[in-house]
Parts: C-alpha cells; structure tokens; sequence
C-alpha cells in the first residue's frame, strides 16, 4: 500500500513538470514586454533594459525554463511578482487560508447535499421528491456559477438583507460564496449519488440483505451507499477541480482574498510570475486530491485494495481506477 | 404428512410492465410439513423463483405485486404481517440460499460480518459473542474460523456459497428456501454443496424447499416434488409417484429429455415448442399447446388439480375426465 | 474467395439499414421521454433567436437612448435598460449568435481534435499511447476554468481565441472515450477480418472502430457545447474573453457588473438566458444517452 502510494507520487513528477511546461511556455510566446508593465509608462529604454537583465527576460526560453524550475525546487522560489517585487511564494501561501476555507466549505457542503439528496431520491425513486431533486439538480448544474453568485448577493444581500455581500470577516460571511461554489457541484454529485444508488439497490446482495430481516435504513447506508461510494468518491475529486476553478470567480465576486483573486488580478497586469505560481499550485492541489481519492478507494473497496498491495508486478490499479475516473467524467 | 409448517392457497403474483401484466404465478397451492424437503421443479421462467419470493414477502414491489392467496407459515398469513413482523421472520423463521454465489455477498463488507449481521439481528447477543457463534457457522460450512476478516473476492464460488449456506443456518430457520443453489458452481462442487446443506438441514431438522430444474439433483435430496409449469403446480407428490408413476404429459416429457442409464435410447426427446408468453397466457390448460395429447377440450377448459393416488395429484383433463 | 465477395455486397447493405434503424430508434426513443423534448425545444429555440436575431429583436443590437438609462422591465422594454438605454432583451436575443457560435465551433473542435488522439492512443498503442495519454493526464491536471483563463491570457481577447481556450480543455473527455472504446473492440473478430482482407488501418478506424464509439460521442459533444457556453461565459466576465459591447452573454454580465445592486434586470437576464440553453442542452443530453444505449437506462 505504502509502495503503490509513493510510486503514485513519483508519477507526479512528470505531471507537474508537464503542467509547469506548458503554462511557461504559453506566457511565454504571450505579446507583451514584463519590463515595460513594471516600469509603467515613463520608463527610459536604458531602465528597461537593466530590468529585462535583471529578470533574465533575454536569455533563450529553455535557460528561463530551467532556471525557473531549479529555483522552484531547491530554493521553493517560485520568482517575483512584477507588480509588488515581493516573492510569489510568500504572497500565494498567504493566500492559501482564504482559499482553502473555501474550498473545504464548499467541498464539504456539496458533498453533504448531494449524498443526502441522492440517496433519498433513489430510495423513492419516481417520487415527488426524486422528480423535484432531479429538476433541481438539472437546474444547478445549468447556472454558470458567478451568475449564481451575483443573483444569491442580489436577493440575500441588496433585498433581504440579510447577509452580507462580500468580505469574509464572521462566518455569516462565507455562506454566499460556498453556495456560490458548491451548489453546481452538488447537483453533480446528486446526479451521480442517485444513479450510483439505484444501480447498486438492484443487486442481489441487497436482497440477501432483506432476507435476513435487517432494517431498510440500515440496508440503505451499510450495504447500499459503501457499495455506491467509489463512484461517488470520483465526482467528489472531479468537482473538487472545478469548485476550484469556480472559487477563482467567486473569490473575485466576493472580494475574498485567495489564490483566485490573485490571479485574476496578475492576468489583468501581466504579472506572469505570478500566473505561473498560482496555476502550478492550483494543480498541485488537485493531484493531491486525486491521489488522496484514490487512496480513499482502498477503504471503501477492499477489491481495490488487494489490487493496490499486489500493484508491484501489474499496472492494474490505476488502469482500473483511471478508468472508472474517465467513465464519471463523462457524467459530469 | 405430519404437521404442515407452509401452506400455500390460491397464490397469485402478477408483475406490472409498460400496460402488460405478467402472470408470474397463478392460483398455486402448496403444502410443506415439519422438516419435509420439497423439490420445486420447473423450466427457467415457470414462476419458481416468484414463489420463493412471495414466501419470504419479497416481491419488489413495484412492479411485482401479489394480488391473491394465503401464504400461511406456522399458522400465520406471511402476507398479512407487518413490516416488522416480516423482519423477525426474515433470516429467523424463513431463510433463503441464493443462486448466485457470486453476487449475493457484499463486496464490500467481511464475510464474518456478513454472518455476524443476521446473528445479532435475531439473537440478544453482544458484537463479540456474534462473532464467535459466526465463526463457528464458517467451521461448520467447511471453511477456517480464521477466514472471518476475509472479504467475498479472496472465496471462489464454491467457498462463497458456502458463506451463503451459513447466513442462511446462522439463525436455526425452521424452513429454508434454496434457490437453485448449484446452478453457478462447478459440476465437482455441485454435489459437495448439495450433500452439506441436505446433511445440516437434517442436523437442524429444517423443512426445506429446494428449487431446481435438475431432476437428479431432486432424487437425491427430496421427499416430495412439485412440477411446476406456466406459474401452476402441475403434478405433486413424493418421490415415487413422480419418479415412477409420472402422470402429466408436461412431467413425462420432463423425464423424456434428461438421458437415461438404464435404457439404451438412442436421441432424447425434449418437449417441443417453448413456455407460453407469461403476459398471455393460453386459455384452456396452459401447457396444451405443447402437449402430445391435446385435446378439443384442453384448448378451452382449464383442468383442476386431482389426487390420482393418496398424495399424488396431477393437473390434467386425462384424470379429471377418468374419474367422472 | 469469389463467395467471400458476394457475401461482403448483402452485408454492407445490411449495415447501412441497421444503421438507419439505429437513428430511427433513437428518435422513437427521444420522441417518449418529454424532458428531452423539452431541452430539444430550447436548443431550437436558441437556433431560431440566432438566425432570426435582427427580425425578433425590437430594437437594434447598439442603439443607445442615454434618456432611457437603466429603465426597469416594462412594455417598451420587456428585460429593461442598460447603462448606455439599449434593450437588453434584443442584446440577449443577439447574443444567442455568439453562445452558438462559441458552443458549437468549439464542440467540433475538441470532438475533432480529442478523436484523433484518442484513435491513435488506442489504435496504435504503445509509445504513442503512453505519450498521448500522458499529455492527457496532464491537461486534466489542470482544472479546465483554469487552463481556459491561461490558454486566453496567452492568445489574448476575442472570440476566435475564446473558442480555442474552451475546446483545449475539452480534448481530454474526447480522447479517454475513443481510446476506451477502441481498446474494447480492437481485439474483436471482425476488426481482424477487415484486416485480413487487407483495409488500410485509416479505414478500418473510419468505418468499423468509429461508429461503433458513436453513442457516447454523440452525447459527450451535447454535453461539451453545454460546458463551452458556460466557460466562455466565465472568461468573458473577468474580462478575458469576449469584450464589451459586444452582446455576448457572459461581456453583458460583465458589463452589468457595477451596477448589478442596483438594477437587477441588467444581470439577471443574460443569465438566466445562459440557463436556459444550458438546461435545454442537458436535458436533450441526457433523454439522448437514455435512448442511444439502453443499458444505462434504470
């Protein structure tokens, strides 16, 4: 298990070196001189170049790359914001809080909802609840997510006034902003959650369970949902990339100040460094998720994890989890 | 027969499917003493399963709906309890072996708490004396009390219907369905599972209702057999009447397709023409359109079940018309 | 061999009217299940707003009234005024030619794009599988809102540039759908058959792997027309994509920004207009899944 999870981050590598090629290479064929945005528009061309010395912008595009990343990986130096001089290490890691608090209130509230609803709407399936929750989910899952955001602050904000529009002093603060973030992603995972549910109540081990006189509540949540959970595991990870990208415009929609805002704000000055910083990291992030989702596979099913302790000699597992990832994907 | 522990009278079981009505199970009666085995026997599709279902108040529901008849088990009508009498008798008093081994376990969930579950679900007993008793029904099943923690993909078939065999014993039910429990495993393993459930019924004095289309396998396990064709009991009685004084054409035929040792025929002769369509049943006797001895009045009257000899009735114009 | 030739004629023939059945199936099926009639109604809807903008719409595209500033929702305009007077309902109804345009031209881009990679990752195997699927893996690694923003902020404003952000990261549920489906029937008897006849392997991926991966390409590019409408949306609201004035419906949003707290309707309806054909696309999505392949119908 230790050995298939290390391997698993070894295989990160590649992935993150890819990603980090791909979005330097991108800004760096993007028009456009670094120089001339620091200095602004009263710069000399004699400052302009010192800059551009400065911050290596002449050397050839494979010397910046590798530079780039030797820094990244034995200093932690991810360079330096073009618009604050400041190292961009330090200004995503104070961003991080924000963003994780609403990644992990968005995350934990989708999932909630979606599991819940889910499950009753396949247990009653053809009831009014399951028809109203399948409308609904449908309905969620149509909304581009900032709208949702800005009609939430229209009615619970400017009309009822009840809660606040933005910031993220008191706990008041951030019920708006994960709505905004989780609600798509619950409708995914009720989607999933119900189907997942009604094809796993059909099977026969759910008849032996009646069988034997157990309780249908108990039916439900110990035989049914732990056998429903691997799918449910999976839109769970895939909506955790989205709710991140979603939280990119919520963050800017409710003035919070996370990693999205950054960005937001380094793309609107060019301020490339920190693109850079902010995307690897937000990738960072996900594979972390997928491979802590993949792990979580092995506590569910044990069938996954005999296959994970045998993975020395076959690549089976992750064909096998690879697949049922890219089956979900399709749902959602 | 001694005390009956099962009978069923007048059982109808209908499944409801885009407007057309399957007529799974038609006016079935059926009587089953204190540690009798009953081998129910029918082709694929002839309502076996059904019964078997109904017995237990299983029917999913929808589409499956029992819409006439008694099911009296120990006095009581199963169909009338409420759903937490039908819990108590689940697993407890009633207990059902499925067909498929392979998916009638939990992926997910250890073959000892699998065993376990049913335990405490009927008896007062704390987590851990349950899993000794548990452990005890895996011995008893042939497999190491030590397998407990293992989990349904690390048996092979055999080995899971055996885990099967002992939630179903786990609690000493006193009438135990089997459907088709031989069905999925191999041939060699076949009569290993056969012997130890006819072996731990007769140790726990269990009535049983064994399920099957395998004449033989009825011979060696049953005292009484019941012909099923069409969702009806077309002939019952025990043994030797069926075996040697086999009455209705549907049962003779039976006998006709399955080879025999003694005899040295040459090509087997199957019954021709397949089971008529559950949603449209024919109008008279449901098995005249296949039957070598159909009659006019088989096309148009529908027989009733006789007693040919004490204990042996047959469904069939020939012998209702003999005795008037 | 001279019989093998008379057989091949009926068999082909016999394909093409299964094929037809399968269409023709497929519609019987969609025609019962009412949701997607509905969500089908819409997308036609969307159709008819786009190519018939300048008759439906009241009032020109860019006609300002500066009198008529922030009007609320009233006869004269059904969704109100923006800041500059225009009616918003006619901008909406203009908009629906840039969401189709974006949707569909990015769909058949990713389609086209994801399908090659997957048909050679699949088909061929080996190194080239490994590499593809690598680059896969690393596309996916970066949540698709995100790589849009990066792939934008790189190429720069404007719809051309939009459209290629959104179908980039729609590449990869293409390729994992062709590549799945041609590792299970590559092995089967008739690929080795047309094979042994001697098809070249283009033609064997044209005529016997692809169709028969049709079902769920079919839904997937319902599906990804969807998500390219919402994504183009989001870019175009942080100022990435489509710029004001255009009508586009996400630049709308943008626009309205400002003001949004004080007069609603300039927010509200472009967004409920993205709703609307995103739902109407996901209804039609899902009824067409049902009805292409039963086995995922409960």
């Amino acid at each position: 298990m230790i050995r298939y999870i290390l391997k698993r981050i070894v295989a990160l590598i590649p992935v993150l070196l890819g990603v980090s090629f791909i979005i330097f290479s991108l800004l760096y064929f993007t028009p456009g001189n670094p120089a001339e945005y620091m200095l602004g528009m009263d710069a000399t061309e004699e400052n302009i170049q010192a800059l551009e010395e400065e911050l290596g912008l002449n050397d050839p595009f494979l010397v910046r790359y590798f530079n780039y990343i030797k820094d990244i990986v034995t200093k932690f130096d991810f360079g330096k914001s073009y618009t604050t001089k400041q190292s961009v290490t330090i200004e995503i890691m104070d961003r991080i809080p924000a963003t994780l608090t609403l990644a992990v209130l968005s995350v934990a509230f989708a999932t909630i909802v979606g599991v819940v609803a889910g499950v009753i709407a396949a247990v009653k399936q053809y009831s009014i609840f399951d028809k109203l929750a399948t409308v609904i989910a449908l309905t969620g899952v149509s909304m581009p997510n900032f709208w949702t955001g800005l009609m939430l602050i229209i009615i619970f904000a400017v009309n009822l006034k009840v809660l606040p529009p933005s910031g993220f002093d008191t706990p008041l603060h951030w019920i708006l902003p994960t709505l905004t973030v989780g609600m798509a992603s619950s409708a995914t995972i009720m989607r999933q959650t119900r189907s997942a549910m009604l094809e796993v109540i059909r099977q026969d081990y759910i008849t032996t369970a009646r069988a034997k006189g157990q309780k249908e509540i108990v039916i439900v949540f110990r035989h049914a949902l732990r056998n429903a959970l691997i799918p449910i595991i999976t839109v769970v990870g895939i909506s955790f990339g989205t709710m991140l990208g979603g939280a990119i415009l919520a963050e800017s929609i409710f003035s919070i100040p996370g990693i999205g805002k950054l960005m937001v704000d380094a793309i609107n000055v060019k301020n490339y460094p920190m693109v850079q910083g902010g995307v690897l990291f937000i990738a960072f992030a996900f594979s972390v998720v997928n491979l802590l989702v993949d792990i979580l596979y092995a506590f569910v099913d044990p069938r996954i994890k005999s296959q994970y302790k045998n993975s020395r000699k076959k690549k089976a597992p992750a064909a096998l989890v690879g697949a049922k990832r890219g089956d979900s994907q399709k749902e959602a | 027969m001694g005390e009956p522990i099962l009978s069923i009278q007048d059982l109808s079981v209908h499944f409801f499917k885009d407007k057309s009505v399957v007529q799974a199970v038609n006016h079935l009666n059926l009587q089953l003493g204190v540690g009798e085995t009953l081998g129910l026997v029918g082709e694929t599709g002839a309502g076996k399963t059904t019964t078997a279902m109904s017995i237990m108040n299983l029917i999913p529901n929808p589409p499956g709906k029992i819409v006439g008849g008694k099911i009296m088990f120990d006095g009581e009508d199963v169909l009338k309890k409420s759903k937490r009498e039908l819990r108590k008798m689940r697993g407890h008093d009633i207990s059902m072996i499925f067909q498929d081994p392979m998916t009638s376990l939990n992926p997910v969930l250890t073959v000892g708490d699998q065993i376990a579950e049913v335990i405490r679900l009927h008896s007062q007993v704390s987590r851990a004396e349950a899993s000794i008793k548990a452990q005890e029904m895996l011995e008893m099943v042939g497999i190491s009390g030590e397998r407990y923690g293992d989990y349904p993909h690390q048996f092979s078939g055999g080995m899971k219907q055996r885990v099967v065999i002992a939630i179903a014993l786990a609690c000493n039910p006193r009438l135990l369905i089997a459907d088709e429990p031989t069905t999925a495993l191999d041939v060699t393993i076949q009569a290993q599972v056969l012997e130890m459930i006819a072996d731990l019924k007769h140790k726990l004095n269990t009535a049983m209702i064994l399920i099957t289309h395998d004449l033989g396998v009825v011979a060696q396990v049953c005292d009484k057999v019941a012909i099923m064709y069409a969702g009806e009991i077309v002939e019952y009685g025990d043994l030797s009447d069926i075996y040697e004084h086999a009455s209705h054409p549907y049962t003779q035929g039976l006998f006709g397709s399955i080879p025999d040792l003694d005899k040295d025929t040459d090509r087997l002769n199957p019954i021709a023409g397949l089971m008529p369509d559950p949603t449209n049943l024919p109008k008279g006797c449901s098995f005249s359109p296949r039957c070598p001895h159909c009659t006019e009045a088989c096309k148009t009257q529908d027989p009733e079940l006789r007693e040919i000899s004490p204990g042996h009735t047959v469904k069939c114009l020939m012998f209702q018309n003999q005795e008037e | 061999m001279g019989t093998a030739n008379v057989r091949i004629s009926p068999s082909l023939e016999f394909g093409a009217v299964k094929k037809e059945g399968m269409l023709r199936q497929t519609w019987k099926g969609l025609k019962k299940n009412k949701l997607a009639m509905v969500g089908l109604v819409l997308i036609i809807l969307l159709i008819i707003m786009a190519v018939f903008a300048d008759v439906i719409a009241p009032y020109g595209v860019d006609d300002q009234d500066l009198t008529q500033k922030f009007q609320p929702p009233s006869m004269e305009h059904i969704f109100g005024t923006d800041d500059f007077g225009r009616d918003v309902f006619s901008r909406v109804i203009y908009g629906s030619r840039y969401s189709l345009a974006i949707g569909a031209c990015a769909a058949i881009l990713s389609a086209a794009v994801g399908m090659i990679i997957g048909s050679v990752a699949g088909f061929y195997g080996g190194k080239a599988d490994n590499i593809l699927m690598r680059l896969i893996d690393i596309m996916l690694a970066i949540p698709s809102t995100l790589l849009g923003i990066s792939i934008v902020a790189a190429l720069g404003n404007g719809i051309r540039n939009v459209i290629i952000a959104v179908a980039i990261g729609a590449v990869p549920a293409y390729a994992r759908i062709v590549r799945a489906s041609i590792l299970s029937v590559k092995e089967q008897e008739y690929i080795e058959a047309a094979r042994s006849i001697g098809a070249s392997d283009l033609r064997i991926i044209m005529r016997h792997i692809l169709p028969n991966c049709l079902a769920p390409i079919i839904v997937q590019i319902t599906m990804s027309v969807a998500k390219a409408i919402l994504e183009a949306s989001a870019l175009s609201f942080i100022g990435l994509g489509v710029q004001p004035p255009s009508a586009e419906w996400g630049a709308m949003l943008s626009a309205a920004r400002p003001y949004f707290r004080s007069y609603w309707w300039v927010m509200t309806f472009p967004g409920l207009a993205i709703m609307m054909i995103i739902f109407g696309l996901n209804l039609f999505g899902d009824g067409l899944r049902d009805a292409l392949d039963p086995k995922l119908k409960s």
